[in-house]
């Protein structure tokens, strides 16, 4: 569960950060009536929270793929070819 | 390194006859051709499994089966080697040349003879590794593996960072370490590989190839291929094609991180992104945590800045609304419209009190009339008078009469002040 989220929390994290820098940037440009900015607002603050909540409570995780223990090369199985 | 070809066999050969002395006491039946070839065979092809042997190449032959085959010889040895058609050689072998070589022994039972099934060759020497960078690099350089055009961008925020290396070096811990510290987010996909000696090549460019399998919700955003610094013969496997051309065709980016100071390798050549040590590529791929915290707080001030604004600005409109023109207007709305309406109920008032007036007026007319007629005054002006006592009470009978006190008789044209005498 606590990894499913985290996962999630990872996936989404690029597109949030994003979406955050757009909210910013949007009312930076100002003209936006006071409804929709209480929205951006909101929407901006909560992710700003979230995506700062993510990054402090993250733990590196580190899994290895393991080698196949087959042999290193495929040998061939073919005898001596000498002519 | 280079291991005595003779001496090593000969080791081999005395044990098995060790192994087989017993055997003949017992069984007195000699052992046919076959199946003493075949005891060699197990014992030689299970013992050298893979060895790395050092030698001069001699009588290379380019079969037209586009089989390879020379021997390998030292001052006390040689041996037999065989390159079979479906492998690469990475540079172009010269009669004379030392090399090295990695593969296994086998044993050909039909003309008895052992020989070295060679895996992969590698020039040995400065000069001869030189050479064959240059010519390596001359030919990716010509296929186009170094274009910047073919470049893949590596993600600003990575998901999942694979990394392939030494499972006992230390550029994995240094690059957990700047994981760690810089982006804790971020999962890490380890594939082991040895990155280094004869056929180390082989073995990175499988674990490359094999991160690009794995299933798609684990597969990796971005590969870190690397080892820490050593010397050229220790890199040599980023100089070989096999890993050259597995970064190429990986559909994941890859950075290169071979820790090494002057050189460049083949394989930084390939790579999307050239780090110059297995630290530097984790930082170069990773976002910084804190400078993303900081960045995220600013967001929020600065949201909270124009948030504000915004409502200060508002409370000015307001504020100008209320005494400025937009209340002016309003209001002057409102009294017009006050005004016309009093207008109009002042116009019906006053033609509803002039009507009242007009009536008030006959009706007084009429009281006037009906008053002059009932005054009793106009009653002595046809003759009759009419009798007070001192306080103006009306004396209207002869028996009410005071004696010994004066009264009024009131004349229309003025009152006369009497005595009663009898």
């Amino acid at each position: 569960m606590a990894k499913e989220k985290a996962k999630a929390d990872i996936t989404s994290f690029e597109s949030e950060f994003d979406r955050l820098a757009k909210i910013v940037s949007r009312l930076e440009e100002g003209n936006i009536p006071l409804e929709e900015m209480l929205k951006h607002y909101e929407e901006g603050t909560m992710l700003a929270a979230k995506l700062s909540e993510t990054l402090k409570e993250a733990e590196l995780k580190v899994r290895t793929l393991s080698k196949v223990h087959e042999e290193l090369v495929s040998f061939e199985t073919s005898e001596f070819d000498e002519e | 390194m280079a291991k005595r070809i003779s001496e090593t066999l000969a080791l081999v050969f005395e044990r098995e006859e060790a192994a087989i002395a017993p055997v003949k006491e017992v069984i007195a039946e000699p052992l046919s051709v076959t199946s003493l070839t075949k005891a060699i065979r197990d014992t030689l092809e299970s013992k050298f499994i893979d060895v790395t042997v050092e030698g001069e190449i001699s009588n290379f032959t380019h079969h037209r089966s586009g089989h390879r085959y020379w021997t390998l010889k030292d001052e006390g040895a040689q041996i037999s080697c065989v390159f079979w058609k479906t492998r690469q050689l990475s540079f172009d072998v010269q009669e004379g040349q030392k090399v090295l070589c990695r593969g296994r022994i086998s044993v050909y039972a039909p003309r008895g003879n052992y020989q070295l099934d060679v895996f992969q060759i590698r020039p040995l020497g400065i000069g001869a590794l030189q050479a064959a960078y240059e010519a390596l690099f001359k030919k990716l350089s010509i296929e186009g593996l170094f274009d910047e055009s073919r470049k893949r961008q590596i993600p600003r925020f990575p998901k999942k960072i694979g990394i392939i290396t030494s499972a006992t070096g230390a550029a994995l811990h240094d690059i957990l370490t700047v994981l760690r510290r810089r982006y804790p987010l971020v999962g890490v996909l380890f594939r082991p590989a040895s990155v280094q000696g004869v056929g180390a090549e082989l073995e990175i460019a499988r674990a490359i190839t094999e991160m690009n399998l794995v299933p798609e919700n684990d597969r990796p955003d971005v590969l870190i291929v690397g080892r820490g610094g050593g010397s050229l013969e220790d890199l040599w496997s980023f100089n070989e094609e096999a890993v050259a051309r597995a970064i190429y065709s990986s559909k994941i980016p890859v950075v290169s991180a071979v820790g090494h100071e002057v050189d460049v390798t083949i394989a930084d050549f390939v790579a999307d992104l050239r780090a110059p040590t297995p630290t530097a590529a984790a930082e170069l791929v990773t976002p910084d945590q804190n400078e993303l915290l900081s960045s995220l707080s600013s967001s929020a001030s600065t949201l909270d800045y124009f948030m504000k604004r915004k409502l200060s600005d508002l409370r000015i409109e307001l504020l100008s609304h209320t005494t400025g023109y937009g209340l002016k207007r309003v209001l002057t709305q409102a009294l017009s419209e006050k005004r016309s309406n009093l207008i109009q109920f002042g116009n019906t008032m006053s033609s509803r009190m002039k009507h009242f007036l007009e009536l008030a007026d006959a009706r007084s007319q009429r009281f006037q009339s009906t008053l002059n007629a009932l005054n009793p005054y106009a009653v002595l002006e046809r003759g009759y008078a009419m009798v007070q006592d001192e306080n103006g009470v009306v004396i209207s009978k002869a028996a009410l009469l005071p004696k010994d006190k004066s009264v009024d008789v009131i004349f229309n044209d003025g009152k006369v002040s009497v005595r009663r005498t009898a």
